[in-house]
């Protein structure tokens, strides 16, 4: 399996690439698009399917690829993987649950391939991540591959998923691949260290988290982050002292909350809203009552390092050659690593020298250690392609 | 870019001596310098943020840790003083003398001292008895390691005197003193003269300082060498809380002590009721005895009185038979001298017939003779195959003319039907005729009465006094055995409803006192009961009649 990546910052300009991609004597049958403005997604559908080929689409604030971090409006990576070897399905849940929207896919997945495995996006940062896991769990087992990112722009969380024939800002997007043609591998690694002591969620609802300690959530947090850093100093206007945030105030991300568990790897859940009304947080995921966390501090500047040695790792003992990798990277991760950013893309992309194609996402799925896939946040979650 | 970068890039661009290639090679590392310099920038940035945050972190899970340190060492120090309390609470409760008061001062001292508080010289409590102006002082000399008890007067210092006033004012009151220089010498002077326990330490002690909680009547105290911190003084507090229960078991202990000297005085009153009841019994026991065996002894009387009468007619007939007997003798000689052989011969036939008669009232004596025998021959309590109709006819005799010869006025008219198809059934013929005789002789005696009060009556009417006696036997019937019946019936006054459930009890008779034991009945329901399993049964209309009937089983 061959595969290219390109960009462009209009659909014509894309359509004129593409053309001259094809005229060289590449048949792609598979893409996968990012853009930065959602109202382009429709007509470079209509292009794509004028070449036959199969759309993976997702909006994010930043993509990147190979070549490092794209300015350009649209990014997309070509393949020519056999067309049956895959499937494209988008689930909307808006009017209906994200379980089963992914339940369904999971069984769609099942029905056409043996051992399936799953690249999916899903708009809508409000749904449940967990839902979605489980959702595919139930239909193709415990050990599903599910690897992933949520899409959309976290200065305001609006985001589109869309495929040759529709398109959704709130629904479940998912590329399933048959595993026993293409071999997928990936890893989500995070590098957010534990600090403090060990806090209990009192009162929560879904993402939503009253009390921690039976103190109003967001005064725990201020007390322990300090109070600037509770503000998104990235992606809002910048609040001084005398100015008095109110209704949904986004936060930094960069300083996520490590939730324990009995596997020893934390699950961790940023920051994402204050609701100054109660002063209740949402958290990137689901969380509930009697959950214990910890504070954490953002990495060193050697998790870079760590992050591109799991793609070595695996090249060492798993898989000599690629022919596609995509990476689905926590938006904190650009906020806290900076220009660094570009040294953990280009370090990803450097170990195969293969076409690679990212965005930063507002969530992750993929495995953090042998367990089975989950829902993360901080992550940087890769997967690599491999036609065997 | 940097301005000084750009600065150094825009003079590159313009020199015009350097190469273009060494121009690129120069802007290009202005660029890359730009970058790391950015990058550095960023690291600064960032690790600067980093650090304000972390530094706010550790101090606030510094501050956390610590408060979360002191809340665990206070609940260390809590719990310390919760099991010292707890081992005294132990010591309460194992309390068993009055005196394991002074082990409490003890325990006290040790959990006191275990918790810190130094420089203790004693503990002690005080039992306040203000109607006698002393208390009951226990104490436990920590130096010392001895235990006092003493009972202070406290009327004969002030210092007392002002602490048992200010204990007296009721529980939760605090009293403490401090004394040293003359007053700490003049105390200890005090204490010389009394039978307090004078501590030698005083002499070199620099103070002395006591500390008293009240409980009510009672107060927990320690004195010490030095003045105690606040916190020590609201410890003994607590250690005051606690020994109210040594308190209580004090009290309770003091409780039985006082019910257990009473419950041995009771104890040698009951065992003496106990000998007296016993004694009672013994003398009862043997009146009982003495009762039954005059009632033996009367039925043996009356049954006498019988047998006399019984002997005494044949006895009269051989006494008349043989002297008429020897008169005739004397007739017959006169005739033979006479030679009138025939006459002789005449009157030989009479002296024959005489002696056939004396010998036949002879016999008849020793049959009676042998009867009265076989009555007082020791009743073995076997059964024997006997004629019931013959036994009562027996009785019949001999109770009448017991009667008889005890009262020559005595006169009654006796009906006897007897059933002849009874024939022999198996009893204990002694005691069924002792029940028999016992039955007739209150009938008679009944029958009796209601004449003598009839002769005596200002009115009198025709009374014909009868007595009768039958016996009669029930054939076995459908799951239901054969039966013999002995209906004894007198036409005296009868029983009145009131007493009849009692007749058959011991003792009880209606008899003028001396002419009965009131065991009659109660032998005779015995015998038939528990003797031969049968039932005693009595009829009676007052003034009219009474019928017993004593129902035998035929086995």
């Amino acid at each position: 399996m061959t595969s290219k990546t390109f960009s462009a910052n209009s659909v014509e300009a894309i359509q004129t690439a593409l053309t001259h991609i094809i005229k060289d004597g590449f048949k792609p049958t598979l893409s996968i698009i990012t853009i930065t403005n959602i109202e382009l997604a429709a007509a470079l559908c209509s292009i794509f399917n004028d070449y036959n080929i199969a759309v993976f689409g997702v909006s994010s604030s930043k993509k990147f690829t190979e070549q490092g971090i794209e300015s350009d409006e649209i990014v997309v990576m070509l393949m020519d993987m056999n067309p049956a070897y895959f499937k494209i399905v988008l689930n909307d849940y808006t009017q209906s649950s994200v379980y089963d929207a992914a339940r369904s896919a999971g069984a769609i997945g099942k029905k056409f391939f043996t051992d399936p495995g799953f690249i999916i996006s899903a708009a809508d940062f409000k749904m449940s991540g967990e839902e979605i896991i489980e959702g595919f769990m139930s239909a193709a087992g415990n050990d599903v591959t599910v690897m992933g990112g949520v899409a959309g722009n976290p200065a305001d969380f609006s985001g589109i998923i869309f495929t040759n024939n529709a398109s959704s800002t709130g629904g479940l997007l998912a590329l399933i691949i048959d595993k026993e043609k293409i071999n997928i591998k990936g890893m989500a690694v995070s590098g957010w260290k534990p600090s403090g002591t060990e806090k209990q969620i009192t009162e929560s609802e879904g993402a939503w988290v009253f009390t921690i300690d039976n103190e109003p959530a967001m005064n725990v947090i201020q007390k322990y982050l300090g109070k600037e850093i509770t503000f998104n100093s990235v992606y809002t206007a910048a609040i001084d002292d005398t100015t008095q945030p109110s209704g949904l105030v986004p936060l930094d991300s960069g300083y996520p909350l490590q939730f324990q568990r009995a596997s020893g790897s934390p699950l961790i859940r940023p920051v994402v809203l204050w609701n100054t009304a109660n002063n209740s947080v949402m958290v990137g995921g689901n969380v509930r009552p009697t959950d214990k966390f910890r504070f954490s501090l953002p990495p060193d500047f050697d998790v870079i390092d760590a992050v591109v040695n799991t793609t070595k790792n695996i090249k060492e003992k798993e898989m000599n050659d690629v022919d596609a990798l995509i990476v689905f990277s926590c938006v904190g991760r650009l906020s806290s690593f900076g220009p660094m950013i570009s040294s953990e893309i280009e370090g990803l992309a450097s170990t195969w020298n293969k076409p690679m194609i990212g965005f930063f996402s507002l969530g992750e799925f993929g495995k953090l250690d042998d367990g089975h896939c989950e829902f993360h946040g901080t992550t940087v979650s890769w997967v690599a392609l491999k036609e065997k | 870019m940097n301005q000084h970068l750009q600065k150094i890039q825009d003079i590159i661009e313009q020199n015009e001596k350097l190469s273009p290639d060494e121009k690129n090679i120069l802007i290009n590392a202005a660029k890359n310098l730009h970058k790391e310099l950015e990058i550095i920038s960023f690291k600064l940035d960032r690790t600067e943020k980093v650090k304000r945050t972390t530094a706010i972190l550790l101090e606030e899970t510094i501050e956390e840790l610590e408060q979360k340190r002191k809340a665990v060492e206070s609940q260390n120090r809590d719990l310390e003083i919760e099991s010292s309390l707890e081992r005294v609470r132990t010591a309460a409760m194992a309390m068993n003398k009055r005196d394991d008061m002074l082990e409490i001062c003890v325990i006290i001292s040790q959990q006191l001292q275990a918790l810190g508080v130094h420089e203790i010289r004693n503990v002690q409590t005080a039992i306040v008895y203000e109607s006698k102006h002393s208390y009951l002082n226990f104490e436990y000399y920590v130096k010392h390691a001895k235990t006092v008890i003493t009972e202070v007067d406290y009327a004969a210092h002030p210092l007392q005197e002002a602490f048992c006033k200010q204990m007296l004012k009721g529980p939760n009151e605090f009293f403490s003193r401090s004394l040293s220089g003359k007053e700490l010498e003049e105390w200890y002077a005090h204490q010389q003269t009394t039978n307090q326990f004078a501590d030698i330490f005083l002499t070199s002690a620099a103070s002395l300082n006591y500390y008293w909680y009240s409980l009510g009547p009672v107060a927990l105290g320690v004195s010490t060498y030095a003045a105690l911190q606040e916190e020590e003084i609201t410890l003994l507090k607590r250690f005051s809380n606690v020994f109210e229960l040594s308190y209580r078991r004090f009290l309770d202990i003091e409780k039985a002590e006082a019910q257990a000297q009473q419950a041995s005085l009771d104890l040698i009153a009951i065992k003496e009721a106990k000998q007296n009841a016993e004694d009672a019994l013994t003398k009862l026991k043997a009146t009982q005895n003495q009762l039954i065996q005059s009632e033996k002894m009367a039925s043996l009387g009356e049954l006498t009185a019988g047998i006399a009468h019984e002997i005494q007619n044949p006895l009269n007939f051989v006494n008349n038979f043989s002297e008429v007997s020897n008169e005739l003798i004397d007739e017959m000689n006169e005739e033979l001298n006479k030679g009138d052989i025939e006459e002789a011969k005449a009157i030989s036939k009479d002296i024959k017939q005489n002696l056939e008669k004396i010998n036949y009232h002879g016999k008849r004596a020793d049959a009676i003779v042998k009867g009265m025998l076989q009555h007082s021959r020791k009743n073995n309590g076997q059964k024997e195959h006997t004629d019931i109709n013959a036994l009562c006819e027996e009785y019949v005799r001999l109770s009448y003319h017991g009667l008889r010869a005890k009262d020559k006025f005595f006169n009654a008219t006796i009906k006897t039907t007897f059933d002849s198809t009874i024939g022999k059934i198996n009893i204990i013929p002694q005691d069924m005729g002792r029940v028999i005789m016992n039955l007739l002789t209150n009938a008679f005696y009944a029958v009796n009465e209601k004449a003598r009060l009839n002769a005596k009556s200002s009115q009198p009417v025709a009374y014909e006094p009868t007595v009768s006696i039958n016996t009669h036997s029930l054939p076995p019937r459908r799951g239901v055995g054969g039966e013999v019946h002995i209906t004894v019936t007198d036409n005296g006054n009868g029983i009145p409803d009131s007493i009849k459930e009692k007749i058959f009890q011991p003792f009880f008779t209606t008899k003028p006192t001396g002419e009965g034991t009131g065991l009659g009945l109660s032998l005779s329901y015995d015998i038939v009961t528990k003797g031969h399993g049968g039932a005693i049964l009595v009829q009676s209309e007052p003034g009219k009649y009474t019928q017993f009937t004593v129902q035998l089983p035929i086995p």
